[in-house]
């Protein structure tokens, strides 16, 4: 296998000859050796500066010739190269979760009362539609069996069938592909789980809500990730 | 010796001509005796084949084909045909050197079921790359002129009247020189012109290549979108770029095609543009020049799942019999049913309508209503194809439960239905004058395919032809209400642009088992409001305008 041009460019690219080291860490010890030189090692005394400064270069261009050949070798046989669907999916479900839990705990809890602080579901439509209109290679959404937002309704067979699964095995994710106006895309489902009281307490009081006994714990809904597998 | 008398004999035959298109033009399709529709292309005459100058989709300007024009250039009362069509076209297209450009044709219709090809005494073979074209009478003189939009050259064809057309691109100064995809004709100011809003594509690069699959071509996101233009009519014959005064500026998106229609019933004409990966655009005019984009708030921008994929073509019609503008969206994704609810947002029904389940097997291109059963709702014809190989797939014919709701009926419809089509451009039409609405499918590295409507089931119509004094001539614009017994229908005389393709702007009316009209209001772009009685069914209706 060989190397990118972008990995060759790349401080922390991989080392092999190093033995897994990075190369940038291999460099840092090549200057090293040059410092050694200049402060003089032992049984060598009364040197000139000049000459400990010739003698420290005389080190540290072939140590700096072999670094940059390092870096050229082979690479390891390893790494990964691509970074399969589900676990695209599974990443952005986490950075997705993550960010929703911190604003409900920072921002939705703390205002609740505020007429001007967003839902999580808002915010995390308002945050996936921002990065639609930027042109993102991938969607997310949130659904449930029983919306407030009849809209937030299943909307796809997928869809239907990943609900219900969820709903069933919470702590299992639902994988499937779809296609949709004959584009294929990489499907997840994953259960979004009412972890506050304040989620069960907003969506028992809303007048729209087809539900209103939610207990802390229930599997109010799911977040689905889509990846298109083609442009 | 043998040699050269070898040579001598192969230069004295003729030259061979590059073939047209890499396939072969789908051969006629023989319709059973109870199909709805039947192909009548060759029967009409129409021979026109889609030049496609590469052997596969290469790239992506390849992938989306040339249009179509239904209107009257000769006022004879039957409209007539103008197909429009590619050319070797440097960097994107592969042919070898010296491969002629195919023109565009002009087919006249001449009232029996047949049409003549009229293209060089109309002098409108066109030139570059032609992608889409829209009919209006700019200078109010009677007479239908056309715009083509074309990927680096647009021309605006003036019609003489005289069954000639003048190239008068330079002296309107409408000759932008973007990836012209779509055109349509409106007028935004109300001020008795049409102006002109061209929607632009992408900035193509031929040495970018997909980072995903090495084997495909890379995506619209690829490259940079390029911005649409607003050019106002100064009613002398000119025009001016009025795109950043009028709020439209709005760079970054790869439009793909443009709906003019009024939204919100204020009687100012609205633009909805239909973008490829970035969200669709609903800019609201508020009649003083002025648009302001509400996309996202008015519920138009994404579809069901959230995304903003391709979208190819809008369709507007009244799909609910509210009296409501509603969109259907084809996509290379998920398309939509955008329905207007009464607070002015949009519902995407598109699953709860029964068209996520019988539309997510194909690529939609042309999408457009159409009531082929007369019986007083929208149905849909959908266009579809694939976007990286030239093998066709399934016409839809959709059809209109009453309530948004729809059901396949494409196997009623009949053979056509089954054959393999890449179909790109969608128009309606009625070009027999019949009442009932024929269509015409552009399709790509193949000939178009004109259906002919065989419905029989007694059910009764009105077909409008209007003429604007005041407003424009064209009457683009006007808002419409027929009621008929227990029957109300709402429409629009637009400017019927879809992707790549203009409809039929006559407006049309299917009035089931009604027999008579109880009246017909009209309110003109001017800010009349005409008011007839008791009019016959089955007609087309001559409607002008009074006088001021």
């Amino acid at each position: 296998m060989t190397k990118s041009p972008s990995f060759r460019s790349t401080p922390f690219g991989s080392d092999p000859v190093a033995g897994g080291g990075d190369p940038g860490s291999t460099r840092f010890n090549q200057i090293h050796a040059v410092d050694f030189g200049r402060d003089g090692p032992p049984g060598r005394p009364g040197r000139s500066r000049t000459a400990r400064r010739v003698l420290a270069l005389s080190f540290a261009l072939p140590t700096l010739a072999c670094a940059i050949w390092a870096a050229d070798a082979p690479e390891k046989t390893h790494l990964a190269r691509t970074v399969t669907m589900r676990k695209m999916a599974d990443s952005l479900h986490a950075v997705i979760v993550a960010d929703q839990k911190i604003y409900v705990e920072q921002v939705a809890q703390k205002r609740p009362s505020a007429g001007d602080t967003p839902s999580h579901a808002e915010m995390l439509r308002k945050a996936s539609q921002a990065i639609q209109k930027k042109g993102a290679e991938f969607s997310y959404t949130l659904r449930s069996l029983t919306p407030i937002n009849p809209n937030s309704g299943p909307q796809t067979e997928g869809e239907q069938t990943g609900l219900a699964f969820v709903t069933k095995r919470p702590d299992e994710a639902y994988y499937t592909e779809e296609e949709l106006g004959g584009r294929s895309y990489f499907t997840a489902v994953y259960a979004e789980r009412a972890t506050l009281t304040s989620c069960v307490d907003c969506h028992n009081q809303q007048p729209g809500s087809p539900r209103k006994d939610w207990k802390t714990g229930d599997v109010m809904g799911a977040i689905v990730v889509r990846v298109p597998l083609e442009f | 010796m043998f040699v050269l008398i070898a040579l001598t004999a192969a230069l004295a035959l003729p030259a061979t001509p590059a073939p047209v298109s890499p396939r072969l033009p789908t051969p006629p399709i023989a319709a059973k005796p109870g199909d709805l529709f039947e192909d009548v292309t060759r029967k009409a005459g129409i021979g026109f084949v889609h030049q496609f100058p590469h052997q596969r989709i290469a790239n992506i300007l390849l992938s989306n084909g040339a249009g179509a024009v239904v209107f009257d250039y000769d006022n004879d009362g039957f409209v007539d045909l103008y197909l429009l069509n590619w050319g070797p076209l440097e960097g994107v297209t592969s042919v070898p050197p010296g491969t002629p450009r195919q023109p565009n044709r002009l087919y006249h219709n001449r009232g029996d079921g047949t049409f003549e090809d009229v293209t060089a005494k109309a002098g409108l073979a066109g030139s570059g790359f032609a992608s889409a074209a829209t009919a209006g009478d700019y200078d109010n003189d009677g007479h239908a002129d056309l715009y083509v939009a074309g990927i680096g050259c647009s021309q605006l064809f003036r019609n003489r009247g005289d069954g000639t057309f003048e190239d008068v691109t330079a002296k309107a100064g409408v000759g932008h020189g973007g990836a012209g995809i779509s055109a349509t004709w409106l007028d935004f100011d109300n001020d008795g012109f049409l102006d002109l809003y061209v929607v632009n594509y992408l900035t193509y690069i031929p040495e970018k290549e997909s980072e995903q699959n090495p084997g495909a071509y890379p995506g619209p996101l690829a490259y940079a979108g390029q911005a649409n233009v607003l050019y106002r009519n100064r009613g002398d014959g000119t025009f001016e770029d009025v795109t950043q005064a009028a709020g439209l500026y709005s760079p970054g998106h790869r439009g793909m095609s443009v709906s003019a229609f009024d939204a919100n019933r204020d009687g100012c004409v609205d633009l909805y543009v239909s973008n490829d990966d970035t969200p669709n655009q609903l800019f609201l005019n508020d009649g003083k020049g002025h648009f302001t984009e509400v996309a996202t708030d008015a519920g138009v921008a994404f579809n069901s799942i959230g995304e903003a994929p391709g979208s190819m073509n809008t369709a507007i019609a009244d799909a609910d019999g509210d009296g409501f503008p509603d969109l259907f969206v084809t996509r290379f994704g998920y398309g939509s049913l955008y329905v207007r609810t009464p607070n002015g947002h949009y519902d995407d029904r598109i699953w709860t309508s029964g068209l996520g389940r019988l539309t997510q097997r194909y690529v939609g291109w042309g999408g457009e209503f159409l009531d082929y059963d007369n019986d007083g709702d929208m149905d849909l014809v959908v266009a579809n194809g694939s976007a990286f190989v030239l093998d066709g797939t399934s016409t839809l014919l959709l059809e209109n439960q009453g309530n948004a709701t729809f059901a396949d009926a494409s196997a009623r419809g009949g053979v056509f239905f089954q054959t393999p089509v890449n179909g790109r451009g969608n128009a309606a039409l009625d070009f027999d004058n019949d009442g009932r609405i024929d269509f015409l499918i552009t399709a790509l590295a193949d000939r178009p395919f004109l259906l002919h409507n065989r419905v029989v089931n007694g059910n009764h119509w009105l077909t409008l032809q209007l003429e604007g004094t005041r407003s424009n001539r064209s009457g683009y614009g006007a808002l419409l209400k027929l009621v008929a017994g227990d029957l109300t229908l709402q429409s629009e005389a637009r400017c019927p642009t879809g992707f790549l393709t203009q409809s039929d702007a006559r407006p049309h009316f299917g009035l089931g088992t009604r027999t008579k009209l109880d009246r017909l209001e009209v309110r003109w772009p001017s800010g009349r409001t005409q008011v007839l009685t008791n009019l016959a069914v089955d007609q087309i209706l001559k409607v002008k305008e009074p006088q001021p």
